[in-house]
């Protein structure tokens, strides 16, 4: 029964390459739509964290980012 | 194979110390990584969770070297590498956790890393056990119909009342006191045992017998009993335990099983057209399935109710082709990225480099046993390790593809990396009776003893 391990061997290499295929077109070549989506709280959330700088009046900081 | 004594066997357990050796490193680094990223300090237990999986990781390395020394060098490391990189994981989504609690003002929620390593050695003691009681994995068809019998009692177990239990919809747990466990996970196994021993019985019916009919020989009615029943069994965990995953499984490992005993492709269009037919009738039957479909075909129609999906994806997005390093992620925002969802997380924190890796991880335990089954000489060995080394690969295909939005999402943990003590345990298990197999494949024949003219009783007529 060789035969037929071998096939499902590489069916399993089928279902490997598959899944490979399918992260690499959601991580490389769909991630940019998807990062651009307004839902999407992970970009909105590195926008919080990003350090704008103080606002100035003449040299004074009147309020901290 | 060979029985010259100047070619001494390859036991290989030298490679495997030397592997187990990266694992353990890889496991360790992550776990350092992730307090880095999250918290910037290297975390002060450092030193004694080296110590500790060094421990646990060398015992059941010493147990191979005595019990199974002609076993697969690689699959030990494979299986440390994965458990290592889970409990890291897992670890990183308690800090995100608890961070997430202390901005609200609320006390840390439990932590699960400690419990992963709890049942990661019982795991590996599971594994040592094994190894110790089951010299010759031949006696276990001797267990098959037991085996077929426990099987389907395992299955069941959750749906008794006052002893199983739903969660998020699903009942597939079961609790005595304070324990709870997912009895399918050891269904599986024993479920693969059994279809193992039955199929090496009536394989030779279910090849033979039969009509050709496009082509295809159909197999006989009275033959179709086998794959019916388990079509029916997968179909009633599916309506009654509300649980895709498993019945997907289950019935995939038997449809390959079959089609490997018999050598005759038309099982597989059996299966599949079987397969398909109750997919249709769950989709017709059960909105939880139609559900599943919807957020799979279209998931950005709702992000509601498809969150988990959206999030997921939005995760391996944010992540992009290196990732965002351990710590420094937000793979909290999936639900349950602890379980169902930890390649999501993995995507997000490793990239699709690292994400890419584990799946190799899996491809490579999956290629190992296989091997074993094309070297072993008895059918019931080769369909077992052929059962569990397929079946291991089709579940992460399953779970993985569902968290990617390849296929529809179902319920189903991702082996060694989800957090959970009856899927962690029962893997362990699982490869525990893949190192037997593959010793067994490996183990050079027994030398032969000479036979020489002299000895033999040759005369057939006794001269006085």
């Amino acid at each position: 029964m060789n035969s037929p391990i071998r096939k499902v061997a590489a069916g399993c290499m089928l279902l490997v390459l598959a899944l490979l295929a399918n992260i690499t077109y959601v991580q490389a070549f769909q991630a940019d739509e998807l990062n651009a989506r307004s839902d999407n709280r992970r970009v909105l959330l590195d926008e919080y964290a990003r350090e704008r700088g103080p606002i100035l009046v003449g040299d004074v900081p009147v309020a901290q980012a | 194979m060979t029985n010259d004594p100047t070619l001494a066997p390859r036991r290989g357990r030298g490679t495997e110390l030397v592997l187990l050796i990266f694992a353990v490193g890889i496991a360790m680094m992550a776990y350092v990584a992730v307090d880095l990223g999250a918290l910037g300090r290297v975390p002060p237990n450092a030193v004694a969770y080296l110590a500790g999986l060094s421990v646990i990781t060398g015992t059941a390395h010493i147990v191979v070297r005595r019990w199974a020394p002609f076993a697969d060098p690689v699959i030990l490391p494979l299986v440390v590498t994965l458990n290592g990189l889970g409990l890291a994981m897992i670890h990183r989504l308690d800090q995100a956790d608890a961070e997430a609690a202390a901005l609200d003002g609320e006390a840390a929620p439990p932590v699960d890393a400690p419990v992963q390593l709890t049942w990661m050695v019982v795991g590996v003691a599971l594994f040592v056990l094994v190894l110790i009681l089951i010299r010759d994995y031949r006696m276990l068809s001797r267990f098959t119909y037991t085996a077929g019998l426990l099987g389907i009692v395992l299955l069941l177990l959750p749906l008794v009342p006052g002893l199983g239990y739903a969660v998020r919809g699903a009942q597939i747990w079961i609790q005595i006191g304070p324990m709870t466990f997912q009895p399918g996970e050891a269904a599986k196994i024993v479920l693969i045992i059994a279809f193992a021993g039955y199929l090496v019985r009536t394989k030779d019916a279910l090849a033979l017998a039969g009509r050709r009919v496009l082509g295809v020989d159909l197999p006989r009615a009275r033959d179709l009993g086998p794959i019916l029943i388990v079509w029916v069994t997968a179909l009633g965990i599916l309506a009654f335990q509300r649980d895709l995953g498993p019945s997907l499984l289950l019935f995939g490992i038997f449809v390959l099983m079959i089609y490997v005993a018999t050598e005759r492709i038309s099982w597989i269009v059996v299966g599949v057209a079987l397969g398909l037919l109750g997919g249709l009738a769950a989709n017709a039957a059960f909105s939880h399935v139609q559900a599943r479909i919807e957020g799979w075909l279209d998931p950005f129609a709702d992000t509601d109710r498809f969150g988990q999906i959206v999030q997921s994806l939005y995760g391996l997005a944010y992540g992009g082709p290196i990732g965002t390093g351990l710590g420094l992620g937000r793979p909290d925002l999936v639900p349950f990225a602890e379980s169902d969802f930890i390649a999501a997380a993995f995507g997000e924190e490793l990239g699709l480099a690292g994400l890419m890796a584990i799946i190799l991880i899996y491809a490579l335990l999956a290629s190992r046993g296989l091997r074993a089954a094309l070297v072993l000489r008895d059918p019931f060995g080769k369909l077992l390790a052929t059962g569990l080394a397929a079946g291991l690969l089709l579940q992460v295909f399953i779970v993985v593809g569902g968290v990617t939005k390849l296929i529809p999402l179902t319920g189903l943990t991702t082996p060694f990396l989800s957090l959970g003590g009856s899927s962690l345990v029962m893997n362990w298990v699982l490869v525990a009776l893949l190192m037997r197999l593959s010793d067994a494949a490996r183990r050079p024949a027994p030398p032969l003893q000479p036979v020489t003219v002299d000895d033999a009783v040759t005369q057939v007529v006794k001269l006085p």
